[in-house]
């Protein structure tokens, strides 16, 4: 059986499986660069993919998609039949292509987001950054609550965060909005 | 005792770096790893927003390291640095504040690079992707990450049937730092 070719990082060389898990760094044959290279089962895994198989009886239930094939297994989501093409095992279930792709759209399925807009950090650096052009804080500061008070329940990070950086943003523009107020009543008068 | 709080999703893994773009690009992309439940989480962060890539341990095929010479390299630069400043301090009396400053960073920064170890890269391979994983830039980071994930990715990938046309894995630990 073949296997994915592992190559040299520096010289793009194809590595020998020789060398494969060996507990010491060895040099490429190629460049001599010092390499090590750590493997797993999966490397050796035959993923050739079973063929569907057709109905033989009349009793047998059809895939949604390809009605001559036998069902194997129901979508998690939608509770389509499908055979063991259409069939995409995910966390752990079984779904369609098309519940798939339309909790991808509506970012229903929270493993298979790829981007998120970190509006937490954007407030705060609307809230800090203009203070060292200090009159920009009189448009800004607006701008940073409402991102704080519009985006506080936007998801932020897939990773661990708090919503400490809105409620700073929420504190500091409220302190120049404050400041502003003051020299408007006290010194435009 | 009954802990309210949940359990974390995602496990921050050690070391962090930067992906830098072209000769004249400024952006610097920040990326770590994160320890998720059956995947790696490969973030990367330009501040304002943030990219993921998964990879779940039963896709990944294999993990190379290749040593750099990154280290050696700044190493000398910042003794150089050290020595040169050093010197000029001693021989200028007018450039001692400069040079002992200069000698003061350089021998910061060289206290850092020794103690931070071996530079390497590292890739991560699965069976459509090969992936540099720009955070584990040091060693001794990058052995620790591994032996982090081994175990997941081996239970994971325990039913998975073996050819044998690699040697096992199995056997006396491996040695740090070589």
């Amino acid at each position: 059986m073949d296997i994915r070719p592992i190559n040299c990082s520096k010289c793009k060389a194809s590595l020998p499986q020789e060398i494969f898990n060996h507990p010491d760094f060895t040099n490429c044959p190629s460049c001599h660069a010092r390499v090590m290279t750590k493997t797993f089962p999966a490397l050796q895994k035959d993923i050739s993919s079973q063929p569907a198989e057709n109905i033989g009886l009349d009793s047998e239930a059809g895939c949604f998609f390809h009605p001559q094939k036998k069902a194997v297994v129901v979508c998690a989501t939608c509770g389509r039949f499908l055979c063991s093409l259409c069939d995409i095992e995910f966390d752990g279930g079984h779904i369609c292509a098309a519940c798939l792709e339309a909790g991808k759209k509506k970012k229903k399925i929270k493993n298979l987001e790829t981007h998120r807009v970190l509006f937490d950090s954007i407030a705060l650096s609307t809230a800090i950054l203009p203070l060292l052009i200090f009159w920009l804080t009189i448009i800004t500061a607006p701008i940073s609550i409402y991102l704080a008070i519009r985006h506080w329940k936007t998801p932020t990070s897939i990773v661990r965060r708090t919503k400490v950086r809105f409620i700073l943003a929420i504190v500091i523009s409220g302190l120049q909005l404050t400041g502003w107020t003051y020299f408007f009543t006290r010194f435009l008068k | 005792m009954v802990t309210l709080m949940k359990e974390k999703e995602y496990k921050k893994l050690p070391g962090s770096g930067t992906k830098r773009g072209a000769f004249l690009d400024v952006s610097r992309i920040r990326t770590r790893l994160w320890l998720g439940k059956d995947h790696l989480l490969y973030q990367f962060s330009t501040g304002y927003t943030e990219d993921y890539k998964r990879f779940y341990y039963s896709d990944i095929q294999a993990i190379a390291i290749r040593k750099t010479i990154r280290f050696m390299v700044w190493n000398i630069i910042l003794l150089t640095f050290l020595l040169g400043s050093l010197s000029a301090a001693y021989s200028y009396q007018f450039l001692a504040y400069p040079s002992y400053t200069v000698a003061f960073f350089s021998f910061l920064f060289l206290g850092i690079n020794l103690f931070m170890g071996q530079t390497c890269i590292c890739q991560l391979y699965t069976r459509v992707s090969a992936e540099e994983l720009y955070s584990l830039k040091r060693l001794r980071t990058a052995q620790k990450v591994i032996k982090i994930i081994t175990p997941l990715i081996d239970e994971k990938q325990r039913d998975f049937p073996s050819v044998g046309i690699i040697p096992s894995t199995a056997g006396p630990e491996r040695k740090d730092n070589q």
